[in-house]
């Protein structure tokens, strides 16, 4: 019997270990230092949670350069996305925890600007606009159970979700 | 777009959140006026923090320059401008000014000269003029 109860803990801590390893914490003081941290990453370094004080252009880190016609549709940031190692996901289904990763969703204001959200370890999401501080707040002030129904103002076309394993992710 | 210069003063527009924001320049006569009305404002009003962002919205000015300049000028290296109220961070600590100077406006106008006038009424930015 204490066998089965040792690999049903030794189950458990692993899954545990696992989280706390790959899916991110809302941690906002680790991003919010009004200072070189908070105005050097924007909301893809957020949604990567990966710091790099270049505000993070998707693509850039592998050749690509995005231009405002580029933001009528999904399309270039999605690859840009792509080339830095995301990976499409359906957004019900999540990224599992085969590989160690965590879920990010794309956003657009077609014609202006891209946004992202992440998924946090509490299982709601948070976010960076741009050198303001990150949050999990929407628009409307409400906590972010699901990105496609936040108050999201202007950034009406939703993109879809992705995977970030941060070993295999590159962004600049 | 003026050539980018070590000695010039940056102020950064508050628009996007993924895309690199748009900058201004100033310089000359515009860098000594805007000094001005930092030192008649900073120190004067206390106010609140400006609201927090919200996405799609304009989120206000950060204006930088170099250490040699801010120490000419006798001004903070950075300084944010939001809503009407000036922000300046020292040792992590925030100190909120009303802007009773305007300076914002000033900005606003600037941004407007140098070309940023679509992208501004985009975001509900008149100009002040």
């Amino acid at each position: 019997m204490s066998s089965i109860s040792d690999l049903i803990k030794k189950i458990i801590d692993g899954v545990s270990n696992w989280i706390e390893r790959c899916i991110p914490e809302y941690e906002p003081n680790a991003w919010n230092d009004a200072n070189g941290i908070q105005y050097n990453n924007n909301c893809y370094n957020y949604g990567c949670d990966i710091q790099t004080n270049t505000y993070a252009q998707p693509g850039r880190a592998h050749g690509i350069t995005l231009s405002p016609g580029d933001l009528e549709d999904c399309d270039a940031v999605q690859n840009g996305a792509i080339a830095d190692g995301l990976k499409p996901v359906n957004c019900d289904e999540g990224c599992g925890c085969k590989d160690c990763q965590h879920q990010v969703a794309l956003v657009i204001w077609p014609g202006v600007d891209y946004h992202w959200y992440r998924k946090d370890q509490n299982g709601k999401w948070s976010h960076k606009l741009g050198g303001t501080p990150a949050t999990n707040l929407d628009n409307s002030g409400n906590l972010i159970s699901n990105p496609k129904t936040a108050d999201r103002g202007n950034y009406t076309l939703f993109c879809g979700c992705f995977c970030v394993d941060k070993s295999q992710v590159t962004i600049n | 777009m003026k050539d980018e210069n070590k000695d010039n003063i940056t102020a950064t527009v508050g628009l996007f959140s993924g895309r690199p924001n748009p900058k201004i320049t100033l310089e000359n006569d515009l860098a000594a006026e805007f000094s001005e009305m930092i030192h008649a404002a900073i120190g004067k009003e206390a106010a609140n923090p400006p609201p927090a962002p919200k996405l799609g919205s304009y989120y206000g000015f950060t204006v930088t320059m170099p250490r040699n300049k801010a120490q000419e000028l006798e001004l903070p290296q950075q300084i944010r401008i939001n809503n009407g109220v000036l922000t300046v961070t020292r040792n992590k600590e925030e100190n909120h000014w009303r802007d009773v100077a305007n300076i914002e406006e000033l900005l606003i106008k600037q941004a407007y000269e140098e070309g940023l006038g679509d992208l501004l009424q985009k975001f509900d930015i008149p100009n002040p003029k």
